[in-house]
């Protein structure tokens, strides 16, 4: 991963957005995550942490704020209609600091890894109410969670193309 | 000689290999057994030829066979007894075809026996026809009294296609024979190609269950040596993890007995790196070492010491922790990918680090922060800063019998067209972009999925089961696997500079796998399906098992090779 990464990500992204729901908002010169579970506001609480970029995309029941960072990295937020997060991915050249990308989630998830072999490849982690999949390799990192339990109706999480 | 010794035997105790040891021909002390000199068809051993010819005496035997056929097991025995310090002993194929196993059995007994165990190695004769595997055992034990443990066994840095054998410490008993030493040799191993270790670019490795009390499934292992920089101060340290999909050396905290020094940020403060894998998260300063691996060294290189002892591990840094050699099922990694050094220009810059990198103020808890630090200062891939065969390097496998084998050797080759051994040959280019990924088709001519070649990755790992239509272990050690009825066969194609090639492989029920089997041709697993409709999630990692009966070149980015600069892989 080196420098033009961001393009290609966000040429990506918008090949994706406009195919899947209406461009509404870009280039917000802020930037951050909200965690797993947070209210949408904290997206605006967390923007200094990070410099990046923020498009919003408008689906039929849900939001999903996609933060491009300087760092290469995307984030994007699925904010339901009760407007909590109920779902993040991530993608780029590293992976984000997963304790702010999980939120109350994360020691869930630490604590649920722990003491298991950890395997040489991609992890997929199932808790009640809760899906973790993480994997890549040196440059370039990718990762979801979603609250299984909170999906909005007619959301596929895991879908194809 | 001295130090050499001792830090062998403290090796040997923490169960790693001493394989520099059992290879060289430097280790005088306490009686060597047969050092692992490779040679070269015809220039065969000494010692007797035919079955098993046990010799006594103070310095091992050695008992070879002479020419045997594919698919043999010659296993030796030589038994030593007595005299000062252990014996070892040696077991050969003079020439031997490939599919071989060379298992060598030393075992010495002593009487009053005050040296530091005796070491002994197999080592095949390499006849061209390449894939033999070796693997020595020596046992060194003690007679009465005031004997020390010892006793190692490499398979040797030199053998045919050697792994590091296991490891026998025998203890002072009460008089009487004690045996030490077992196993070795296990390996099967076809091959083709006329790879010796004797070239200084030929490292034998071998896919096995890891360090002692791991279970590795397809994982691929090396021996390397590090050394105090500049210093004759080394020690090896076997079963690291050959990665192609990662940049540099690591090695467990806890493994490590040199004096390492610190490396520095340019601010003068000591680094720390928190590096990210498949899985989880390693931690640990950045120190500086000689990295030697087959015959070939990079001098006073940044190398990541991973584990908590001497930096608490910082709040940030976040992820599965794997900082011990029982998370990571190995001593640590040899990096071997197609990028210079770990990070690159993301951890050198201030605005937008990827904060991977940490400088560390004190040893306290929070003493760690984030820094920048330049590409100079990153933990960088050895083989670039070898003096000769830094271009790239290749891996090649023969393909394990279907069910899988417990072990299974191979080669990791430095150099891409720079002798004879190391010529690209009909494989082909296969470009990566930034990511270091390339694209599959699947199925052939329909969908393309950004993907990635990765040696480090245990299994064949594509799609969602969704899309691949096959289902998954719902139990057991393969839980998450995929477990088809019946072995299923598959073909997706690779984009290639020429055009797409075609990659045909099978997926067996991973349930039905045998768990002594750590060499498994036939495992897949799911790699996910894309979230909401994100493309850029790659769709295939083409892990340990695409390079079964394969031979596969990584290019090095920005180095000249035969077929341009890299960074490519290759086929």
């Amino acid at each position: 991963m080196r420098i033009n990464s961001l393009d290609r990500r966000s040429v990506r992204f918008v090949r994706w957005a406009c195919g899947a729901g209406a461009l509404v908002a870009v280039h917000f010169a802020a930037s951050a995550h909200a965690a797993l579970g947070d209210e949408v506001a904290s997206v605006e609480r967390d923007r200094v942490t990070m410099k990046a970029t923020l498009r919003v995309s408008q689906h039929a029941n849900y939001d999903v704020h996609e933060l491009a960072t300087e760092m290469g990295a995307t984030v994007r937020e699925f904010v339901g209609q009760d407007r909590k997060v109920f779902a993040v991915s991530w993608s780029g050249g590293w992976r984000p600091n997963l304790r702010n990308v999980l939120g109350a989630h994360y020691d869930r998830f630490i604590e649920a890894t722990r003491g298991r072999r950890v395997p040489r490849g991609p992890v997929r982690l199932e808790l009640p109410g809760l899906v973790v999949f993480m994997g890549g390799h040196l440059r370039h990192f990718y990762g979801f969670a979603y609250l299984s339990e909170q999906l909005p109706a007619g959301f596929v999480p895991e879908t194809v193309e | 000689m001295r130090n050499r010794l001792s830090v062998g035997v403290l090796l040997c105790l923490y169960g790693v290999a001493c394989s520099e040891g059992g290879g060289s021909h430097k280790s005088t002390t306490g009686g060597s057994g047969g050092g692992a000199q490779t040679s070269r068809a015809g220039a065969g051993r000494t010692g007797s030829t035919g079955n098993t010819n046990p010799s006594s005496g103070g310095s091992g035997g050695s008992s070879s066979h002479g020419s045997s056929q594919g698919g043999q097991t010659a296993g030796g025995t030589a038994a030593g007894s007595g005299g000062a310090g252990g014996s070892g002993g040696s077991s050969s194929n003079g020439s031997s075809q490939g599919g071989q196993i060379a298992g060598g059995t030393a075992a010495d007994s002593g009487g009053t026996s005050q040296g530091a165990g005796g070491s002994g190695s197999a080592s095949n004769h390499d006849a061209g026809q390449g894939g033999q595997a070796a693997g020595g055992t020596a046992g060194s034990n003690g007679g009465g009294g005031s004997s020390q443990p010892g006793g190692s066994s490499g398979g040797s840095q030199g053998g045919g296609g050697a792994s590091g054998g296991a490891i026998a410490g025998g203890t002072g008993g009460v008089g009487g024979r004690i045996t030490g030493g077992s196993g070795g040799g296990t390996q099967d191993a076809g091959g083709s190609g006329g790879l010796s270790t004797a070239d200084p670019n030929v490292v034998a490795i071998v896919v096995d269950s890891g360090p002692q009390g791991s279970s590795a499934i397809d994982v691929a292992f090396a021996t390397v040596t590090l050394c105090e920089p500049g210093s004759n101060n080394c020690q090896t340290i076997d079963h690291m993890l050959v990665d192609t999909g990662s940049v540099g050396v690591r090695v467990i905290e806890s493994k490590v007995t040199l004096k390492l020094p610190a490396a520095n940020n340019t601010s003068g403060k000591p680094l720390a790196e928190c590096i990210p894998f498949l899985s989880g998260t390693s931690w640990g300063p950045v120190k500086l070492a000689d990295i030697k691996v087959g015959g070939e060294m990079a001098a006073n290189m940044r190398v990541h010491t991973v584990g908590t002892t001497t930096y608490p591990l910082p709040s940030d840094c976040t992820g599965t922790a794997i900082n011990d050699s029982e998370s990571l099922n190995a001593n640590g990694i040899l990096g071997v990918g197609p990028n210079t050094e770990d990070c690159g220009a993301s951890c050198s810059r201030s605005t937008g680090n990827a904060g991977v990198y940490y400088e560390c103020a004190s040893t306290r808890a929070g003493g760690c922060a984030i820094a920048a630090a330049s590409v100079a200062n990153q933990v960088a891939n050895p083989i670039a800063a070898f003096s000769v065969d830094n271009n790239g390097s290749f891996l090649q496998f023969p393909q394990p019998p279907v069910g899988g084998a417990p072990t299974l050797a191979g080669f990791l080759v430095f150099g891409i067209g720079t002798r004879a051994n190391n010529q690209l040959g009909n494989a082909q280019v296969i470009p990566i972009d930034d990511y270091g990924e390339i694209v599959t088709t699947y199925p052939v001519g329909k969908t393309k999925y950004a993907s990635f070649i990765d040696s480090g990755s245990n299994g064949y790992y594509f799609l969602s089961a969704r899309v691949s239509n096959i289902s998954q272990c719902t139990s057991g050690a393969f839980a998450g696997f995929y477990c088809p009825s019946s072995s299923t066969n598959l073909t997706a194609s690779i984009a290639g500079k020429s055009g797409d090639i075609p990659v045909t492989f099978t997926v067996a029920n991973a349930s039905k796998f045998s768990v002594r089997n750590a060499a498994l041709g036939e495992l897949g697993a799911p790699l996910s399906g894309s979230f909401a409709a994100d493309p850029t999630m790659p769709g295939f990692d083409w892990g340990l098992p695409f390079h079964f009966g394969k031979t596969v070149f990584t290019a090095i980015e920005g180095k000249d090779t035969s077929a341009g600069k890299g960074p490519y892989f290759a086929f």
